[in-house]
């Protein structure tokens, strides 16, 4: 496997430049570090909880597990739910204002659904659109989904949030990342990018080297040279990401939902598609300073694209930019991961990431292929 | 035939790098490539090793062409680059292990024919040392040793001893001679006609992209009619002799420098022993020295130039 072997000499030659090493793995880390406030990096948002009750005349097994998910302890997060002696009872809460809602469990609940019936759960609040009835619905959704049963709900139908509207990723414990703490992580990501220079700058050195032409005439098949330098590239690299991603596991993952995986995976697909852009850029340019300057004015231009989308100001052209930004998506990747954002999101932002990394290792691979003059 | 060209013509847009080029090489070898910059040496080396497609003609190593067996070619070639091609941040050592399990080598074998490379470059002393503390010779020699890790049929080199001190130079030379010995074939491209001379068993003079001659020296040398230099260094000297020696048959000039007297005939005239003959009535001999045409003359006769015009 000659690529492996030349992927083994790339990385010892990378780590053995002092000027690579303090360039590409020193800097964006003392970079972030500097720039970042770890402990500061996070706000707790109060979050006053909706007081709801629910009365269960039914005492079915349906029922009695609408009442375990009332009592979970991801709804006690957002909700002080009690349970009330009876209907009038609860009513009269409702009607005082010291409830936001009641949800009503009818005597016949956990038959019909166990017939097949259609039933309904009531609810009583002086809201015409509480948050207790968006708690119900997901109740309702998690029920359909496993029963199959369409028309449980009644009249409560499920509506979609509409795409038009910005999701603000909260973690269950009602923390997000700061404006102030999204500047200094995005600025490593951008420290982050400039790792593609390494890609770049080892294919022109193996071009002004003469190595290349050495390579060129040896019996390896003609992808195997630029592969091995890729992976090579990519591993050493890899390095510093691996910085990023231990901070956003230990330090930003602490405050929220934990995901070692999505956040490796994030990444993974990050170093992979600068590795392999610095290389197609240098590849394509056979120019130092071509390609330093196509690089640089990259992470410019898509990192303050992602800054701007990641704090909300981002309009227009920008907003376009967003699209093709490899900063942005893993930021989106690892925020959402660790604050409870939509799984759909971290899903789109993942296949634009693949995508990204694959079409630039494709190119570079065709670029960097040997062929006769 | 290890070798064989046949009217291989290749340009660049407008410009005729190699123009009807046709060269063979027998196994055992040692091809010169013998031109001065820009006659077409790299490019024909290029077309060989496959860098470069060449627009028309035909190229077989070990019988084989390029293009349906490709690697098998390169598995048996050694190359040599004009630019020192190594890694300079990899010890002597690994830079052939890197290139030599490129060929196939591993284990054992790897570090035999490692240390096997750098003793025969006379840079065993050095194998853990970086080439960017080497000299330029150091470096061209390790630069070889890559090239030959691998226990190639055919070793290519071109311009090997560009820049390097006499040392340096004479130690490749001789390694040079070794390789051919234990039976490498060589083509050996420079614009040193003084190497060239030296090493090679055959000779192929390109100017302009086209092959102005070839075969062995001697064969190059017997091309030309040129005239032939006696030197002669003489206890005394006076110039009546001298006038004298001018109307001997055959001599064409005749002139004294010191105590030396050199005398210029024609080629095959064969009067060297009444030359001497006569010189010895009139002065003590005290060496003589029959000056044979160099290649440089031979160039210069071809081209009307210089090699480093």
């Amino acid at each position: 496997m000659s690529f492996l072997h030349i992927t083994y000499f790339t990385v010892l030659r990378n780590i053995r430049d002092w000027k690579f090493i303090v360039l590409f793995i020193l800097a964006p880390l003392v970079l972030f570090l500097v720039t970042t406030n770890a402990t500061s990096g996070f706000e707790k948002i109060k979050i006053e909880k909706v007081k709801a009750a629910y009365f269960d005349a039914d005492g079915g097994p349906v029922a009695r597990q609408l009442g375990q998910f009332l009592q979970s302890k991801e709804t006690l997060d957002a909700f002080d739910i009690q349970k009330v002696e009876s209907l009038d009872e609860g009513k009269q809460m409702v009607r005082e204002g010291k409830l936001e809602a009641l949800i009503y469990v009818g005597k016949d609940f956990s038959a019909s659904i166990e017939q097949g019936k259609q039933t309904k759960l009531e609810l009583h609040s002086s809201k015409s659109n509480s948050q207790t009835r968006l708690l119900v619905e997901s109740f309702i959704d998690t029920l359909n989904a496993f029963s199959a049963i369409k028309t449980l709900g009644g009249d409560i139908k499920v509506s979609e949030v509409l795409s038009g509207i910005e999701q603000i990723a909260l973690s269950p414990t009602g923390k997000t990342l700061k404006n102030s703490a999204k500047f200094p992580y995005l600025g490593g990501m951008n420290a982050l990018f400039l790792g593609a220079l390494l890609g770049s700058l080892s294919v022109i050195m193996s071009i002004k080297k003469n190595t290349l032409l050495r390579l060129n005439v040896s019996p390896i098949n003609r992808f195997a040279y630029v592969s091995g330098q890729l992976l090579g590239n990519f591993l050493t690299l890899f390095g510093s990401s691996s910085v990023m991603i231990g901070y956003t596991y230990f330090v930003i993952g602490s405050y929220g939902r934990e995901n070692i995986l999505s956040i490796i995976l994030a990444f993974l697909l990050f170093t992979a598609t600068i590795t392999a852009l610095g290389m197609s850029a240098a590849y394509l340019t056979k120019n130092t300073g071509l390609s330093v300057l196509i690089v640089v004015c990259l992470m410019l231009f898509l990192g303050n694209a992602a800054i701007a989308g990641a704090i909300g100001t981002a309009n227009g052209f920008f907003k376009w930019v967003l699209n093709i930004s490899p900063q942005y998506y893993t930021y989106l990747i690892v925020t959402d991961t660790i604050f409870d954002g939509p799984a759909s999101r971290i899903q789109s932002s993942v296949i634009s990431m693949a995508i990204f990394a694959s079409v630039l290792i494709a190119l570079t691979l065709f670029l960097g292929r040997r062929k006769p003059a | 035939m290890l070798v064989e060209v046949k009217n291989m013509v290749k340009h660049y847009k407008d410009v005729v790098a190699v123009d009807n080029v046709s060269l063979a090489i027998e196994e055992g070898d040692i091809l010169g490539l013998l031109g001065p910059n820009g006659a077409g040496k790299t490019t024909t080396i290029n077309a060989m090793i496959g860098l470069t497609r060449v627009d028309s003609g035909e190229i077989r190593i070990f019988g084989k062409n390029f293009k349906d067996c490709e690697m098998e070619i390169k598995r048996d070639l050694g190359i040599v680059p004009q630019d020192i091609a190594i890694f300079e941040d990899l010890t002597a050592y690994e830079n052939l292990c890197y290139f030599g399990k490129l060929y196939g080598l591993k284990g054992s074998l790897m570090k035999e024919r490692a240390e096997e490379a750098l003793e025969f470059t006379g840079l065993i002393e050095k194998k853990k040392q970086y080439p960017k503390k080497f000299s330029g010779g150091m470096k061209r020699r390790l630069n070889i040793a890559c090239a030959i890790v691998h226990h190639p049929k055919l070793i290519i080199m071109d311009e090997p001893t560009v820049g390097i001190d006499p040392q340096s130079r004479n130690h490749i030379l001789q390694s040079i001679k070794q390789l051919n010995k234990s039976g490498s074939t060589i083509i050996y491209s420079s614009h040193y006609m003084e190497e060239v001379e030296e090493l090679c068993t055959k000779i192929v003079i390109l100017d302009n992209g086209r092959v102005i001659a070839k075969g062995s020296k001697d064969e190059l040398k017997e091309q030309v009619a040129i005239d032939e230099r006696v030197v002669i260094e003489l206890s005394s000297v006076n110039f009546t002799m001298v006038d004298n020696i001018k109307q001997v048959q055959g001599v064409k000039d005749s002139y004294v420098n010191g105590n030396e007297l050199t005398v210029i005939q024609n080629k095959n005239s064969k009067n060297l022993a009444r030359l001497i003959d006569y010189v010895s009535e009139n002065s003590e001999i005290l060496s003589l020295n029959v000056e044979k045409p160099s290649l440089e003359t031979v160039f210069l006769i071809l081209t009307g130039r210089t090699l480093r015009d």
